[in-house]
C-alpha cells in the first residue's frame, strides 16, 4: 500500500495527496495498491511538481492498522507525519498544521 | 566589532534583490526546483523534514545586541518564535515560508546580516573561539584574521563550486576552543621566537563518515603569506579534489591520498606559478581591520572593598557562587570576566533560544557588557566583557530570565544536532537523547564532581553533533525501522585533540542513560587526581569502559 507525499512549494510543509487534492493530514491520503494506481499517483506527483504546487513528490509505503490508522513503514516517514517529538517543535508543527495548503 | 562598509552593505542588498527575484520566479513557475535548488542553497535555504529551514550566518560567531534583537524579531514575525544556534556558530530557523524569505533577508540586511556561505560547496562561514579578544590565555585575537577571511572568501568567484564545502576555523589561543583540527583548514594565530605574528596551518581535518584530525602543513606561516597560501591551497583542492563521489570529495580525502608533503609541494608550486598575482595583504590593512576589534574597556577600580564585595556575594549565595565558578572565565583584563549564558537548561533543547530569551540576553549584553555577544561552537551564548563587580546583578537578571543554568563544560552541556526531529538527512533523533541525559545528570553537585565532560550527539553519520569529539560520543542510526545508538569514547577537541573510538555494538535509546551512568561511575572510580574523563580513558584504555558498557566484566 502506498500514498503520495511532497512538500508544499510556498511554505515547505509536508503534504499528502488525497482524492480531493493535497492535505496536511496523511490519514486522509489516498491509498493505492495496484500497479496501475501506483503509476497514476506517480504521474500525478510529477504533474503537481510541474504545476509548481509542490516539490519533491514521492511515494511511501504504509500499512493500515485494525483501527484504520494509516502508518508509514519507514521510521523517517513516521517522524514526518507525526512532527517533531520534542515539545517546542511539536507545538510549532501543530501551528503549521492549521495552514492552508497551496493550490 | 567589525562594521560593514559601503561595499559590504551594497553586496548584501544586491544579494537580497537578486534572491527576491529568484524566489518570485520560482513561485510563479518560471524556475523549476532543479534550477532553483542551487540558488536557494546559496542563500541558506534548505528543505528539511517538515518545512524549509533558513540558516543565517553569524560571521565568526560575533554579533551585536541589535543583531540578536533582529533575530528575535525574525523568529517571532516569520517563524515559530524560536531559533537554534549551531555548532558552526550560526542560527537556524526551522519553519520559514519560502514566500517570506525575501522579507527575512531584507530584515537581516537592515542589521548587516545575511545567509551567504551557510550552504553549498563554497568556503563556509569562518568560525573562531567564542572567547576571542577576551580570554586570558589568548596570544593574538583571531577575529581580525577571521574577518580578513570573510572579506576574501565572500562570493569568491573562483571558489563558488568547489568539490565540496570548505570549512575554516581560527584560534588565537593554545587552548583551542574552535576545534581547529576538525576543519578543512585550521589556523592558530601565534608569535614566533622573535615576536612576529604568523599561523600554524592545519589541513585535512573533518568529521562526517570519515573522521580525520588535520595535520600540520605549515608550523609557521608568516602573516602576509596567509591569503596567497590559502588561495593556492583552495586552487589545488579545486583542481585535484574528487568530484565523482561526494563522500570522498573533502580535502581530508585528498590530503590522505596525496600525503601532506605532496600537497604542500603542489601548494607551493601554485604559489610560485601565481607569484605575479599578489593577493597578500599589506600590514596597513591588517591594522585597519584590527582596529575594529579593539575594545577600550574602562579600567576597573580594583579597590579592596569591591573585590571583597564579590567574595562576600559568592559566600552568601551558593547558587551564584556555583554559576560564577562554572559559567565565567578569566578575562585578559583585570576586573572583568567572560560569562557563558547556557542554552542547555535541564531537559531543554541544546542550542534553542526563544525570541524572548534572545531579547533578554541582548538587553543584558547592553546593560552589563558592551553590547557584544558570541555564539559558541558548544551552542551557548557568550557575553565577553563583564565587570566582575557587576556579575552578581548580572546573574540575578539571568535567574529572572530563566537563563542561569550553571553547566558550562559539564556533562549536561551537551552538543546535539537537530536530528530526526527536524533534519532531512538524519537517521535517528538526537535531541530527546540529550534531554533525557540532561535530566538524569541534573544534579549540579554531581556534575561538578564529574568535572569537565563532553557528550556530543549526532543524528546521522554526517556528524553535525561532533560525536567523534565527545568524551562520550553518541551516533544515532537506524536499522529495520528502529533507532539505535553507537557510542564512541575518548574524543576531545581541545589542545590535545583525539577522535573517539567505537565502543562496540549499538544500543537502544532506552539503554543510553544507564549506559552513560555506568561509564561515568567507572571513570569516577578509576580517575587519578584531577584527571578528566578523557585522560582516564587514555590512561586505562577502552576495555574497562567496554566491559561496564556491555556488562561483560
Amino acid at each position: 500500500m502506498k500514498i503520495l507525499t511532497a512538500n508544499d512549494l510556498k511554505n515547505g510543509y509536508s503534504v499528502y495527496w488525497s482524492k480531493s487534492g493535497w492535505v496536511r493530514d496523511h490519514q486522509h491520503a489516498e491509498i493505492v495498491e495496484t500497479a496501475e494506481c501506483i503509476e497514476r499517483l506517480e504521474i500525478n506527483g510529477r504533474n503537481e511538481e510541474t504545476r509548481q504546487i509542490v516539490l519533491g513528490a514521492y511515494l511511501i509505503q504504509v500499512s493500515v492498522s485494525e483501527q484504520g490508522q494509516v502508518i508509514p513503514k519507514k521510521m523517517r516517514e513516521r517522524q514526518r507525519v507525526d512532527g517533531p517529538s520534542i515539545q517546542v517543535g511539536q507545538q510549532a508543527w501543530q501551528q503549521t498544521q492549521q495552514q492552508q495548503v497551496n493550490g | 566589532m567589525y562594521r560593514y562598509d559601503e561595499f559590504d552593505e551594497a553586496l548584501v542588498r544586491e544579494r537580497v534583490a537578486q534572491f527576491s527575484s529568484q524566489v518570485e520566479r520560482r513561485l510563479d513557475g518560471s524556475l523549476t526546483e532543479e534550477e532553483f535548488r542551487p540558488l536557494r542553497l546559496m542563500n541558506g535555504v534548505y528543505l528539511q523534514l517538515h518545512a524549509y529551514m533558513l540558516r543565517v550566518a553569524i560571521p565568526y560567531g560575533t554579533l551585536s545586541s541589535m543583531q540578536l534583537r533582529q533575530l528575535a524579531h525574525i523568529a517571532e514575525k516569520y517563524d515559530q518564535g524560536y531559533g537554534h544556534f549551531t555548532t558552526r556558530q550560526n542560527i537556524q530557523f526551522n519553519w520559514p515560508k519560502l514566500s517570506d524569505i525575501p522579507a527575512i533577508l531584507s530584515d537581516l540586511a537592515d542589521v548587516n546580516m545575511h545567509a551567504i556561505q551557510t550552504s553549498g560547496n563554497c568556503i563556509r562561514n569562518v568560525t573562531t573561539d567564542a572567547f576571542a579578544g577576551a580570554a586570558a590565555d589568548e596570544v593574538i585575537d583571531p577575529r581580525p584574521t577571521a574577518e580578513l577571511l570573510r572579506q576574501w572568501s565572500t562570493l569568491h568567484p573562483e571558489f563558488g563550486f568547489l568539490p565540496r564545502k570548505f570549512k575554516i576555523a581560527v584560534t588565537g589561543s593554545p587552548a583551542d576552543r574552535a576545534a581547529i583540527y576538525a576543519h578543512d583548514i585550521g589556523l592558530q594565530v601565534l608569535k614566533n621566537d622573535i615576536g612576529e605574528i604568523g599561523y600554524k596551518v592545519i589541513i585535512g581535518g573533518g568529521l562526517g563518515r570519515t573522521p580525520i584530525l588535520g595535520k600540520v602543513i605549515k608550523p609557521f606561516l608568516e602573516e602576509a603569506d596567509l591569503l596567497p597560501f590559502l588561495q593556492a591551497a583552495l586552487r589545488v583542492y579545486n583542481r585535484f579534489g574528487r568530484r565523482d563521489n561526494k563522500y570522498k570529495a573533502r580535502i581530508k580525502i585528498l590530503t590522505k591520498a596525496l600525503s601532506v608533503e605532496k600537497l604542500l609541494s603542489l601548494i607551493e608550486k601554485e604559489i610560485n606559478r601565481n607569484s605575479s598575482i599578489d593577493c597578500s595583504v599589506a600590514n596597513a590593512e591588517h591594522l585597519r581591520i584590527q582596529q575594529y576589534f579593539e575594545v577600550n574597556l574602562p579600567e576597573v577600580d580594583e579597590a579592596a572593598e569591591l573585590r571583597e564585595r564579590v567574595v562576600r556575594q559568592r559566600a552568601e549565595n551558593i547558587d551564584f557562587d556555583l554559576w560564577y565558578q562554572v559559567n565565567t572565565d578569566l578575562h585578559k583584563k583585570a576586573g572583568y570576566r567572560i560569562a557563558t549564558v547556557s542554552l542547555k537548561p535541564i531537559g531543554g533543547v541544546p542550542g534553542d533560544a526563544s525570541a524572548q530569551q534572545m531579547r533578554d540576553i541582548a538587553d543584558l549584553a547592553d546593560r552589563y557588557g558592551n553590547g557584544e555577544l558570541r555564539v559558541s561552537h558548544k551552542q551557548n551564548l557568550v557575553i565577553p566583557h563583564l565587570r566582575e563587580s557587576e556579575l552578581f546583578e548580572f546573574w540575578q537578571a539571568l535567574v529572572k530570565a530563566g537563563l542561569a543554568t550553571a553547566n558550562k563544560g559539564l556533562i549536561s552541556d551537551m552538543i546535539a544536532c537537530p536530528g530526526l526531529d527536524y533534519c532531512n538527512l538524519a537517521t535517528a533523533r538526537s535531541i530527546p537523547i540529550a534531554q533525557s541525559l540532561s535530566r538524569r545528570f541534573s544534579d549540579l553537585e554531581r556534575q561538578k564532581q564529574i568535572g569537565p565532560m563532553s557528550i556530543n550527539i549526532s543524528g546521522c553519520i554526517n556528524a553535525c553533533g561532533h560525536h567523534h569529539l565527545g568524551g562520550i560520543g553518541i551516533l544515532g542510526l537506524e536499522k529495520s525501522g528502529k533507532e539505535f545508538y553507537q557510542l564512541t569514547l575518548g574524543g576531545e577537541s581541545a589542545a590535545n585533540p583525539s577522535l573517539g573510538e567505537k565502543a562496540g555494538r549499538g544500543i537502544s535509546a532506552d539503554e543510553i542513560d544507564d549506559a552513560v551512568e555506568r561509564l561515568v561511575d567507572l571513570y569516577l572510580d578509576q580517575r587519578a587526581d584531577n584527571e578528566t574523563f578523557v585522560e582516564t580513558y587514555r590512561r586505562i584504555g577502552g576495555v574497562p569502559f567496554q566491559e561496564v558498557l556491555y556488562g561483560t566484566a
